[in-house]
Order: structure tokens, then C-alpha cells, then sequence
């Protein structure tokens, strides 16, 4: 559905993704995970088209991003909108008509309060439910978990879930490893740029052992905790 | 207190300079406009000096922002916090308040610094669950958001309007629709996020087609009372009010382009002084229009492919 080769981008002389390539099949979750800076969300906003990269990105869906929900990590907002205003926004952009928000609002937001008045979880919250009205094939999610409550955490994944039935296909970039564990087809890890290892169900309790030896390694000794 | 004030200073330089543009040079370019203006208010208006002093306290509404003043709360004592609010507000009404010195409307420089260190006590309330509804619902974003920050210059345009009828005065009449456009025009001033046109499923000359449709459309319902009442009033200048309504619509017309022809930059200097041009020559607008459509059109082709 989507393959991605040779994907190179570089900020001035700073390289951010060094030939990345990946293929993103229909019907499936991925787990992109990597520590801070390792280049998820600049991978992402390649996919999107939101930013200029080398290399190809092919897809059978043509435009591509008219087919993509993106949840950023952090959305921006207009002062003084409200919440139904921006759904109405984001399903106008994409000639969705629908007006029964009310009614597919699951996560209860307060939909005719500004928007800037919301928690960072509830405008997650509220920026998914916008991309799952514009009825997109493909879903982009960069730290979907973040800010939001047990509950909400809960009907995400479980939306997840759904949409993986309904034949779409989603990337997820998260450091919740549970999660993660819970809902994809496939983990993948980033590091410094380049895809490092794939790990597959079986594979994800091995991933992840090897990503805390990596990461905290003797770490902890320096830190001389008494 | 001192630190805070040579940081905004610092602040506001660091901007004009992200502009490639000397400070100095942006001051005396200010300077000079605000002189320009300030005289052509005096010059065209009857009660000059009440719409200017309305104009001086209305630029400290900015420094009202609730979450800037509660930052400052929590840096600050409220003896501080208060002092630098006053200073704040007869900051920004100073240059107003040397005008008026200038013009020697001695009641206003007493009652305008007395209102700015007023104004400075005023807090804009969280009103909770309160939303301002706004007649532009259909169609998102620019006139939504611009409506609910701006719709009391709106009621200032009708009020002119009104003043017009009553004094039997063409010009305060014909002022209001100029007032419109220079506020419809505000909606389109800052540059939105990517994202916001990155999600439209349409090609670049739909998108901007759309764009300068509803803008066009939603001005013409806020300009048709005044439009109508003009018709019914004042018949004989409807020749001078369809020049002013040309002009207005091609200038709106302008600030779209104008925006898009940098997306997703910002609007740099040479743009703004190409645009601050049309009002000395309008019928630049007839170049810089398709010279600006062509540039949008390729700006937004590679976002919107």
C-alpha cells in the first residue's frame, strides 16, 4: 500500500533519516518506536508530505494524502474555535458532510467550548476523532497515548483495533511498550535515523529487552543513587 | 521590573530582525506611518480625537491576554505585576497621547492616560463555557475566528455608518465599508499552520478558489446593510461607493494571494510593503494580483499534490 525507499532527509547538514525503507501493507498496525530524536515524527511528516525529503514514497493511493488522518503530537489550535467548528474544519477540508457529531463524539468532549480551553488530552482526543471522521485509509499517530486517561487509552486502542477489521492501515509512534504490544502487526526501530531491527508478535518481549539494555545499559550505577 | 521590560524590548527587536530588517529602520518606518495616519484621521473625521483615543486603548486590549498576565502573576508580586501593567498600557498609548499634545486637545492627554492605567486593572474573565456564536459557521476557519476576535469593529463600521445617515455625511458612510474591508483583510494576516492546508483534498487553484470565494461571500453579507442603506441614502455617490468596493475587494482579493504566494512562510517585508503600496497605488493591484495568484498556485502545488 505504501513503500518507502530510500528515504533520506537532512536538516542543513544534519542528517534526520538516513535511507530508510519500509513497506506498510493494508489491514495492518505498525509500531515505529525510537528514542527522543531518533527521527519518528520527521519520518512521519515525510509521509505526509508536510516535509521535503530524498528517496520515494509510492502508494496505490494516489494523492496519497488525500486518504491520511495525521495525528500530530501536538496539534496546533485557532484561538476561539470551538471543537465541533474544528471537526467541521478538518471534514469540510476533505468534503465530508457530516453533521452528527454529537452523536459520534465518544470521548464526551465538550464540543461548543473553545478548543484552547481543553487539556492536551482532550484536544488528542478531539484531533481523533476529527481525522476518524474524515474517513481516511490510512492513519498516522504520533504519541496517540499522550496526556490521555486510562479510559480514553482504553477506547483508542480498541479504535485501533477497529480499524485494522475495517481493512485500514495504521502507524503508531508511542513509548508505551505495552500498548504497543497489545495492538500491532509489526515494531519497528528506529535508530539514529535508520530502521535498526523489525520485530514481529513473538519477537516484540525480546525487542524490548534489548531496547532497555540499550538505553539504560550501566546508566543507572553513574547515577550513584543512595 | 527593568529586566522585564529590556527583555521585551530584546523580544521585539529579535522579531523585526527575523525580517532581515535593521530595527531602527522598522521604528522610523512605524513612526512616520503612524504620523500619516494620525493626521489623515484629524484631516477626514469629524470627532477625530474620540476615534483615536478609542483606537489608543483599543491596542492595549492585547496585553489583556489571560494567559500572559497569569504568567506574569507567577513571576511577579501583585505590587509588580500591577506596576508593570500600568507601564504596559502607557507604553503602548504613548505615541496616541504625543499626537493628541501635538493636535492641543488638552481634555484627551489628561483622560487617556488616566484610562490606560485604568484599562490596566481590567482582566479578561475565563467565561467559562461561554462561546461567542458566529453567524460564519459554514464555511471554517478565517471568518469564524476573526468574527469573534473583531466583532465590535464590525458594530464600530455600523455606527459609522449610522453617524453618516443622521449628519447626512457621504463620506462617514463610505468610511464604514473602507473599516470592513480592513478587517475582513486582518483575517487573512497570519499564516496558519501547515497542516490546515495540507488536509484539504482539492488542487491548489481549488483551494484558492475556495479560499477567496468565501471571503468575498462572507464580506459582502457584513458590507449589504451598509451597502443598502448607502443605495437609500446617499443615491448620488453610489458611483463613489462602488470605486471604494472595487478597490476593497481587489485589496482582499490581494491579501489572500499575497499570503499564499509565501506559504508556509510568513509574510516577509517586501510582501508587506508591496501590499502597503496598493493604497498609495491601486492599479499595482492589477499586476501584483496574477503576479501573486501564479506564486500561490506553486506554493500550494507542493503541498496539496
Amino acid at each position: 500500500m505504501i513503500t518507502i525507499e530510500n528515504l533520506t532527509k537532512s536538516y542543513g547538514k544534519h542528517q534526520i533519516l538516513k535511507n530508510i525503507h519500509i513497506a506498510f501493507e493494508k489491514g495492518k498496525i505498525y509500531g515505529i518506536v525510537g528514542e527522543n530524536g531518533a527521527g519518528k515524527t520527521t519520518l512521519f511528516k515525510c509521509i505526509t508530505g508536510l516535509e521535503d525529503f530524498e528517496g520515494s514514497i509510492e502508494s496505490s493511493l494516489n494523492p496519497l494524502k488525500n486518504y491520511m488522518g495525521y495525528l500530530q503530537t501536538e496539534s496546533y489550535f485557532f484561538s476561539k474555535m470551538t471543537g465541533k467548528e474544528y471537526i467541521h474544519l478538518l471534514c469540510d477540508a476533505r468534503n465530508i458532510q457530516n453533521t452528527d457529531f454529537e452523536k459520534r463524539n465518544i470521548f464526551d468532549l465538550p464540543l461548543n467550548q473553545y478548543v484552547t480551553s481543553y487539556s492536551t488530552g482532550m484536544k488528542k482526543k478531539l484531533t481523533f476523532t476529527a481525522i476518524l471522521m474524515q474517513e481516511n485509509e490510512i492513519f498516522i499517530l504520533d504519541e496517540p497515548f499522550n496526556g490521555v486517561d486510562i479510559q480514553s487509552n482504553m477506547m483508542i486502542v480498541e479504535i485501533i483495533k477497529k480499524l485494522k477489521m475495517l481493512g485500514k492501515t495504521v502507524l503508531i509512534s508511542s513509548h508505551i511498550f505495552s500498548t504497543l504490544h497489545e495492538i500491532c502487526d509489526e515494531i519497528h526501530l528506529l535508530r539514529e535515523g535508520t530502521f535498526v531491527k523489525k520485530a514481529l508478535p513473538h519477537e516484540f518481549k525480546a525487542l524490548e529487552s534489548e531496547m532497555r539494555d540499550f538505553t539504560v545499559g550501566n546508566l543507572l550505577e553513574r547515577l550513584d543513587l543512595k | 521590573m527593568q529586566y522585564y521590560f529590556s527583555l521585551q524590548f530584546k523580544i521585539l527587536n529579535r522579531h523585526i530582525r527575523d525580517l532581515a530588517i535593521h530595527p531602527l529602520i522598522v521604528y522610523l518606518l512605524a513612526g512616520g506611518s503612524f504620523i500619516v495616519i494620525s493626521n489623515s484621521i484629524f484631516k477626514q473625521l469629524e470627532y477625530a480625537s474620540i476615534v483615536y483615543v478609542v483606537l489608543a486603548l483599543s491596542s492595549t486590549i492585547g496585553l489583556q491576554d489571560t494567559s500572559r498576565n497569569l504568567f506574569l502573576k507567577s513571576c511577579y508580586t501583585t505590587k509588580i505585576y500591577q506596576k508593570i501593567r500600568m507601564i504596559e498600557n502607557l507604553i503602548v498609548v504613548s505615541p496616541f497621547w504625543l499626537f493628541l499634545l501635538y493636535k492641543a486637545e488638552w481634555l484627551w492627554v489628561g483622560v487617556l492616560p488616566t484610562l490606560a492605567i485604568l484599562f490596566s486593572f481590567l482582566q479578561l474573565k475565563n467565561r467559562g463555557n461561554f462561546t461567542m456564536p458566529t453567524p460564519f459557521y459554514k464555511y471554517p476557519f478565517e471568518f469564524i475566528v476573526g468574527f469573534r476576535n473583531t466583532f465590535y469593529l464590525f458594530f464600530v463600521a455600523y455606527g459609522l455608518l449610522v453617524a453618516g445617515i443622521l449628519s447626512k455625511n457621504p463620506n462617514l458612510a463610505i468610511f464604514a465599508v473602507i473599516v470592513v474591508f480592513l478587517v475582513s483583510l486582518t483575517f487573512y494576516m497570519n499564516t496558519e499552520d501547515k497542516f490546515y492546508v495540507w488536509t484539504y483534498s482539492l488542487s491548489a487553484k481549488q483551494f484558492l478558489f475556495r479560499k477567496i470565494g468565501v471571503a468575498l461571500f462572507y464580506t459582502t453579507c457584513i458590507l449589504l446593510p451598509i451597502f443598502i442603506s448607502l443605495i437609500i441614502f446617499f443615491p448620488k455617490e453610489w458611483w463613489m461607493m462602488g470605486i471604494f468596493m472595487l478597490w476593497g475587494y481587489l485589496l482582499l482579493l490581494a491579501a489572500i494571494l499575497m499570503k499564499y504566494s509565501v506559504f508556509p512562510e510568513k509574510v516577509m517585508i517586501k510582501e508587506s510593503l508591496l501590499f502597503a503600496l496598493n493604497f498609495q497605488a491601486p492599479p499595482l493591484l492589477f499586476i501584483l494580483i496574477p503576479y501573486w495568484y501564479f506564486q500561490a498556485i506553486k506554493k500550494l502545488d507542493n503541498i496539496l499534490k
